[in-house]
């Protein structure tokens, strides 16, 4: 089944697709487009554990909290670093935050923190919460690195002035990848003109300088080939996205309307499981602001196909072990 | 046009260094979003930040003003066009405003004014009308906008672009660019209510008629799987919606979202009269 929808997705996909639902199958289930239970394809196989007949699903950590945003948005870091201890030990099915953190990460890593500076920015808040937590474990302050595109910050001192400038390599890849020996992913969330959405998978764009070959207009369908990258991919360990106050449309460039009070952290380690979760909350705040469908568009794409093409994690929600933890009310989800 | 920047006032003054962006940096601005204004023809960007009670922008209160420059006027419509979603505000040639953001354009200039929140409306009105006074000239609009019918069309739902890149954004075809779009065709994008129903129109103009029908043959064999013909150009397609595709001259006339026949043919016939008399008053 899955190579049939890759040969499909090498020539054409049109809107008719889209309206037809099911003939785009793990594609449009990931897109969103229709209910699994009326899916007429084979169940998912996913890889098995041990002797255990059940596949093993991607877990994946949503977690909210009502009051995380307060006047002006202003963060309450209090109530956010209670959501991201119970995130990560949600995730990390541990009983304390630093046991969680320990799970993922030693002492004696050099950790790179990927933030997103473009527009709708990661929020310092967050940024500074999980420096906390490394150096909470016990890693170097000189150990951690908070970057994106060419501004990096070495320690907590840096990490929101980010003065140096390490460069790229001839493969394209910021050098700050290679001195590192773990990677902590922490994107924004939000919807994006050119790729529908932009989110973890999308994120690795700020590792590398040459990020317009990505930018391609079949809804930049390669992405996923950014997690491909054998440093992103042997060392990247979390993804911890920035759901307080996402953006449903537009993007990169902001318009505030449509930018809604979601108050939210997404926690896991499957790029194509965390942004299937993010992509369908924002295809569903779409319509609930429009109370008519509003389709993400350009459909994105590349989130299936970083599932499909680039075997990068799951998009399909019958493999994602979605944990929602926190406040419930309009997860959208 | 650092020129253009508002001095501040009331309390408000310019918060770091001016920036400028050019075709070359401007992914350092604003990354994968500068392909929209390359699309436009970008040339050129400034960007002043203002805050209030403070010279750093990041503590209190803060504006941002962006002008972007483009290569002609009926460019700088075109992005102002793609989101023309707010209240309708008299700055510029035309002006939206709505949760903090200012945005008209004017001569060849988008002008782009966010508040870090929604209560500085008055004040980034107010910068915005010091920019409108030092932008003298005014531009014209795409000849495209003034070659469809004015009746009936939704106000303030055109989009004018060039490339494919703006049309998957606006009202995606396919992953594949199936009508040839490129930086020298004039795309426009607009709907129409008849009677409870909305029909979205695309014209596009190329270079000339040949491409127009390759264009036509194109979409009619990858989009309507070769079902439109010379007598029956309306093809029925999924969730019982119509498409009609038409060639008249260089321009290509696709009809979406129909559901009756007569209202289909209706819109193509005014668009196809409108052509014929080379447009009808402007915008």
């Amino acid at each position: 089944m899955k190579k049939k929808e890759e040969k499909t997705l090498d020539t054409i996909i049109t809107r008719r697709d889209f309206m037809r639902g099911t003939a785009l199958g793990t594609l449009g289930l990931t897109l969103g487009l229709f209910d699994v239970e009326s899916l007429a394809i084979p169940p998912p196989v996913a890889e098995k554990r041990g002797d255990s007949t059940e596949p093993v699903k991607s877990r994946t950590v949503l977690i909210r909290n009502q009051k995380v945003l307060g006047d002006g948005n202003v963060v309450d870091k209090k109530i956010l670093a209670d959501m991201l201890d119970k995130g990560m030990m949600g995730f990390a099915e541990t009983k304390d935050a630093a046991s969680a953190w320990k799970e993922f990460f030693h002492p004696s890593d050099v950790v790179g923190v990927k933030i997103n500076l473009m527009v709708t920015p990661t929020h310092d808040e967050l940024i500074e919460l999980i420096v906390e937590n490394l150096l909470g474990i016990g890693i170097k302050d000189e150990n951690i690195f908070v970057w994106d595109r060419d501004q990096i910050g070495v320690g907590k001192k840096e990490m929101f002035s980010r003065p140096r400038r390490f460069g790229f390599d001839k493969d394209h890849l910021n050098k700050v990848v290679k001195k590192c020996t773990a990677l902590i992913n922490v994107p924004g969330m939000k919807s994006h003109w050119l790729s529908g959405v932009a989110l973890s998978i999308k994120n690795w764009a700020g590792a590398v300088n040459n990020a317009r070959v990505y930018h391609t207009e079949d809804c930049c369908s390669s992405l996923g080939e950014l997690c491909t990258i054998p440093q992103i991919k042997a060392k990247n360990r979390l993804i911890i996205m920035d759901a307080l106050r996402p953006l449903f449309h537009g993007g990169p460039s902001v318009d505030p309307k449509y930018l809604w009070n979601y108050n939210g952290l997404i926690i896991g380690k499957d790029h194509a499981a965390a942004d299937t979760i993010a992509l369908k909350v924002i295809q569903r705040q779409r319509s609930r602001y429009k109370r008519e469908e509003w389709m993400i568009s350009p459909p994105p794409l590349h989130v299936a196909l970083a599932d499909m093409r680039y075997k990068v994690g799951t998009s399909d929600l019958r493999l994602i072990d979605l944990v929602k933890l926190g406040w419930q009310k309009d997860a959208l989800i | 046009m650092s020129n253009f920047l508002p001095a501040g006032g009331d309390g408000w003054v310019k918060s770091g260094e001016m920036e400028v962006y050019d075709r070359n940096n401007l992914f350092d601005y604003m990354d994968g979003g500068a392909e929209l204004y390359l699309a436009y023809d970008f040339q050129k960007l400034v960007v002043q930040r203002y805050s209030s009670g403070s010279t750093d922008a990041s503590k209190g209160n803060s504006i941002t003003v962006e002008i972007y420059q483009m290569n002609s006027s009926p460019d700088a419509y075109g992005l102002f066009s793609f989101d023309q979603e707010g209240e309708m505000v008299e700055l510029g040639q035309k002006g939206v405003y709505g949760y903090g953001l200012l945005k008209f354009w004017k001569d060849r200039y988008l002008v782009r004014i966010l508040g870090s929140q929604p209560d500085l409306r008055e004040t980034i009105l107010r910068l915005g009308g010091d920019v409108d006074e030092k932008i003298r000239g005014e531009g014209a609009l795409p000849e495209l906008l003034s070659k469809i019918p004015k009746d009936d069309l939704i106000p303030n739902s055109d989009h004018f672009f060039h490339k494919q890149i703006l049309l998957n954004n606006l009202y995606f075809l396919s992953d594949k660019n199936i009508l040839n779009l490129t930086d020298k065709t004039d795309c426009l994008l607009a709907d129409f209510g008849f009677d409870g129903e909305t029909l979205k129109l695309l014209l596009v103009e190329y270079p000339d008629l040949s491409q127009a029908k390759n264009a036509y043959q194109s979409f009619n064999n990858l989009y309507l799987k070769g079902e439109a013909s010379e007598t029956d150009k309306i093809v029925k397609i999924e969730q019982g919606k119509l498409v009609e595709a038409d060639l008249k001259e260089n321009y290509l006339l696709l009809v979406f979202e129909g559901t009756d026949r007569d209202i289909v043919l209706q819109l193509l016939d005014s668009v196809k009269n409108s052509l014929r008399q080379g447009g009808v008053s402007s915008q």
